[in-house]
């Protein structure tokens, strides 16, 4: 009986006109930055005489994806109940001899199915077009990760909107309600995180007001000098930076770990957004040369000091790096699931 | 002596008498008769012209002009004029002509026709005329030995012939001042058909000279003084003489003053003197002296000489303004344009020069001072000292150009530094012109820095101005030496002082790269060519030109040829490149850099390579959206239909 609905779902969203122009704009999202990458590329790398690499393209791309899969994702669910219900549908459906939850459950299936479908033509597309524009495909494997990753993305904001239709009364409201949390949970939590790890860590370490003094002094010394320095102001511009490095060392050991907190703790926030788990996640399965530390950690590699190897991890390496990220998107996938379940057995059906 | 001289002219004109044309030599005062007709010929002009008396008539005729004479039927014409010899050749036409000489009209005689005299002695002859002919003026033709001076005289004063009345006589002087060649001489004497011979002999006097002491010692650079003893029976003049090796001076001396001859009247002491030359040489010279007809010889031995060794020539210069000793002043002595010996005066004021044996130009000379020139006669061994006064220049002025000459590379801009400096004793200004060559721009400037030029300047006396010529070439000047000539004209004088200032243009060197494609779209494990043209963008050939390529590794570059040995200015050179990219490359754009090499200059330049992974991947990344889209279309189709 669930197979049947989701079949009927499934039937419905792809004979939609919205969803066409929906998957129509997330692949044409799709293909033009990726071309639009691909021109960039003209004038990128000119420098180092290395191609650029999957990563470096799809972490340009994620930036458009995950906007328009959210909006994409909440436009397949938001009126999933909602337009039954004004339609007056549910009323006839409930006539037929099945289960609310087999409804329920028949509609997250075709709408499981329909984006499945949706990121596989993606996907494939997506992979035709960084062939044809000449970028090499180091692993699959990491690539697949990557559109799982992406499915598990939309399905999140599907069900939320499948859970928001559940609830509301009207499929604009839903559609508002849906909107509204995409919006709270990517562009909102970004001040609040700042605002929050603020008060928990507390401010910047201010400057001492010795090692204020003594800049000033070398300041006025120098410029004092016009260019030409006596012995003794050579030797009390020696002594002052002596005195300086000790306290000045302990300033920025200071500012350094405040900081290190400070964006710990904003990132640790960040993990309740998403699209940022998306964004950390595709980053760290796509590009193999990155490990996950604390941001001021990181271990830099620049192509100037050419001798070193950048460090590389196996995709279930990487993968280890996001297991709270992942955690993060699954809690939200079974959170909304429950919620759409929930409201739809116990609503009241007219 | 009338008859001798009528057969004379006889039988000098005999063989010509009886033709139709008949040719007779006459001197003037001489007359014949041409069929009765009276011809005389009175007197050659030194112009060729004769005048002539014929038949009474006084008739001036030149060369080929003739008188008829209608009654006798006969033509007189004038022939060639003599005029060394004083005579004429008279041509006398006719049907029969019959020349008879003049039957000579006077008579000359005198008393004592011979004489005897001294050489540049006078006689004198008394000649005495009697009229045979007709009453009239008979002039009187003298014929002298050269060199002579002969005249006639009558009352006191000098004739050319006499006025006689028919049988009348008169008596004529004849003064004549003989050569100084002895001898036997005659003068004749012609007129109215009669000529009268004088004869004179000249004979040298006895004369004797005599020298006590003929042969003396002296040092070579001395005088020494001979005593010539003279004397002579007749007073007579008596030219001296001497010969002596070069370099020597020999004078006879009367009392203080030289003579070159002497009137002797009896006996005579005369001072010779000879001087004997500094560089004459050790041993026995001869000097001989000649009076009149006398020789004698006088002997000098030189004891020792000064041959080889230096004059010496002390100056001492004064300032005429201070009066005070001229220290710095150039002292030099010139033979000619050439200097001998130059030195410059000490704080004394005193310089001393050394030089042969000569007369030379002493030339005192100071900046801002008149320069003075003397001549001083220098003597082997010998030392002079001379005082010189220098007088101050009221204008006078230096200019002093430090480096006239520099160099640099084109685009460069050439300064001179000149000073001038007013040296005379009032303030001055100056002109300046700049001329610069064709094509350059150039100025003269206070300072370096400015842009403004000037044209004069002004300077106090005493004191000095900085100043800088620009010259500025084109950028398009060949390379080369060019010279700028500035003119300084002190504005008071008008003395210019003219500097050449050369500039030396040497190249630069630049070179350019230039490339067919500035990127390369290759295959990987394909091999992609392409030109790089060099340019020798300078202005002087750069050598050894090569071109390096930096590509990613395992990459080949191939670059032909190697090298170019030289690369003239303008051209260019082609190097082609093979660059094979390795199979094992990811697709994407690498950067090849390219250096131009040169032993004078190297450039850089970048190339974006653009490594494909063949066709392959792109066709397979079509094939992906081609099936995705099948896929799609297959999807609504199943679905699709409500």
């Amino acid at each position: 009986m669930i197979l049947a609905i989701s079949e009927k779902e499934f039937k419905d969203y792809l004979t939609s006109r919205r969803f066409l122009i929906l998957f129509g704009f997330l692949l044409a999202v799709v293909v033009l930055s990726l071309i639009q990458v691909k021109l960039q590329m003209q004038s990128w790398n000119v420098d180092s005489s290395e191609a650029p690499k999957v990563y470096d393209v799809l972490q340009g791309l994620n930036f458009y994806l995950t906007a328009a899969g959210a909006i994409f994702a909440i436009s397949l669910g938001f009126d999933a109940v909602t337009k039954e219900r004004e339609g007056k549908t549910l009323n006839v459906l409930m006539g037929h001899p099945v289960f609310r939850d087999q409804i329920i459950l028949g509609k997250m299936l075709g709408g499981a199915i329909t984006i499945a479908v949706a990121v596989l033509i993606t996907g494939l597309i997506m992979i035709g077009t960084l062939l044809g524009i000449g970028i090499t495909i180091e692993s699959y494997p990491r690539l697949l990760t990557y559109f799982l990753t992406l499915y598990l993305y939309l399905m999140v904001f599907f069900t939320m909107g499948v859970a928001f239709s559940a609830h509301a009364k009207s499929s604009g409201n839903a559609l508002m309600y849906a909107l509204v949390v995409y919006l709270a949970l990517t562009v909102l939590l970004m001040p609040v995180s700042g605002i929050l790890a603020h008060y928990v860590v507390g401010p910047q370490p201010e400057k001492p007001p010795e090692l204020k003094e003594m800049e000033e002094r070398m300041r006025a010394i120098y410029e004092s000098s016009n260019g030409n320095l006596t012995d003794e102001q050579i030797q009390e511009l020696m002594e002052l930076s002596e005195k300086m490095s000790a306290i000045s060392d302990e300033y920025y050991n200071k500012t350094h770990e405040w900081m290190r907190e400070y964006w710990g703790f904003i990132e640790k926030i960040q993990v309740v957004s998403p699209e940022q788990d998306f964004r950390t996640i595709s980053n760290y399965v796509l590009n193999p040369h990155i490990k996950k530390e604390n941001p001021f950690d990181y271990e830099v590699y620049t192509p100037e000091y050419g001798t070193f190897e950048p460090p590389e991890y196996s995709l279930s390496e990487s993968l280890s790096f996001v297991r709270n990220e992942f955690i993060a998107l699954f809690a939200y996938l079974v959170l909304w699931f429950v919620v759409a379940y929930l409201g739809f057995v116990r609503a009241e059906i007219r | 002596m009338k008859k001798l001289s009528a057969l004379f002219i006889f039988l000098l004109i005999l063989p010509l008498a009886h033709g139709d044309t008949v040719s007779v030599i006459l001197h003037p005062g001489e007359t014949i008769i041409v069929n009765g007709v009276e011809v005389t010929l009175i007197d050659i002009s030194s112009t060729g012209e004769a005048m002539f008396s014929i038949d009474g008539r006084n008739r001036l005729l030149t060369f080929g002009e003739g008188v008829e004479i209608k009654e006798k039927n006969i033509t007189i014409l004038l022939g060639r004029v003599f005029l060394n010899e004083a005579k004429v050749r008279v041509i006398i036409d006719g049907p029969s002509i019959f020349v008879n000489p003049s039957s000579g009209k006077l008579e000359m005689y005198s008393p004592f026709p011979s004489k005897t005299t001294v050489p540049l002695g006078t006689v004198t002859f008394t000649v005495t005329i009697q009229n045979l002919g007709s009453a009239g003026f008979y002039p009187i033709n003298v014929k002298a030995p050269i060199g002579w001076d002969v005249r006639l005289t009558a009352e006191g004063s000098e004739v050319d012939g006499v006025y006689l009345k028919e049988g009348e006589s008169t008596t004529l002087t004849v003064i004549a001042k003989v050569g100084e060649k002895p001898g036997q001489y005659t003068i004749t004497l012609t007129s109215g058909g009669s000529s009268l011979r004088l004869s004179v002999r000249v004979e040298e006097p006895k004369l004797s000279a005599f020298v006590q002491y003929p042969e003396k010692e002296t040092e070579a650079g001395e005088t020494l003084t001979f005593t010539l003893h003279l004397s002579s029976d007749e007073p007579i003049l008596v030219p001296l003489s001497a010969s002596a090796p070069e370099g020597w001076e020999v004078k006879f001396l009367a009392g203080d003053e030289g003579v070159r001859s002497v009137y002797l009247t009896g006996d005579l002491d005369l001072a010779v003197r000879v001087y004997v030359p500094s560089d004459a040489p050790v041993g026995r010279h001869e000097v001989r002296i000649k009076a009149g007809g006398a020789e004698q010889v006088l002997y000098v031995y030189v004891t020792k000489t000064h041959a080889g060794e230096n004059g010496t020539l002390s100056v001492k210069v004064i300032d005429t303004t201070s009066g005070s000793y001229l220290a710095g002043a150039k002292v030099a002595l010139y033979n000619g344009s050439a200097e001998i010996a130059s030195s410059t005066t000490l704080s004394d004021g005193t310089a001393t020069l050394q030089a042969p044996e000569g007369i030379y130009l002493l030339r005192v000379a100071k900046e801002a001072y008149k320069t003075v020139e003397k001549t001083v006669e220098l003597e082997a061994g010998d030392e002079k000292s001379l005082t010189v006064n220098l007088m101050k220049l009221p204008y006078c002025f230096s200019v002093d150009v430090q480096s006239p000459s520099k160099s640099g590379t084109l685009g460069e801009t050439f300064t001179y530094p000149v000073r001038i400096a007013n040296l005379g004793e009032n303030d001055d200004s100056y002109s300046l012109k700049l001329s610069v060559p064709e094509g350059w721009a150039g100025l003269i400037t206070e300072s370096p820095g400015t842009k403004q030029g000037i044209t004069s300047v002004y300077v106090e006396a005493g004191s000095e101005r900085q100043l800088y010529v620009v010259l500025i070439p084109p950028n398009t000047a060949e390379l080369g030496t060019y010279e700028s000539i500035l003119e300084v004209t002190s504005d008071n004088t008008g003395e210019k002082k003219v500097f050449y200032l050369s500039s030396s243009i040497t190249g630069n060197y630049d070179l350019t790269v230039s490339l067919e494609k500035y990127s390369l779209t290759v295959d990987a494990g394909k091999t992609a060519t392409l030109k790089v043209k060099v340019y020798n963008t300078g202005t002087s050939p750069i050598t050894n030109v090569e071109v390096k390529a930096e590509a990613p590794e395992n990459w080949k570059v191939k670059i032909t040829p190697e090298r170019i040995v030289e690369l003239k200015k303008n051209d260019v050179a082609v190097f082609n490149l093979e660059i094979t990219v390795p199979a094992k490359v990811d697709a994407g754009d690498y950067v090849v850099s390219l250096k131009a090499l040169s032993d004078q200059k190297q450039s850089t330049e970048r190339i974006r390579v653009t490594v494909k992974k063949g066709r392959g991947g792109t066709y397979v990344g079509l094939g992906i959206i081609l099936g995705a889209l099948i896929v799609l279309a297959i999807l609504l189709k199943k679905y699709g239909r409500r």
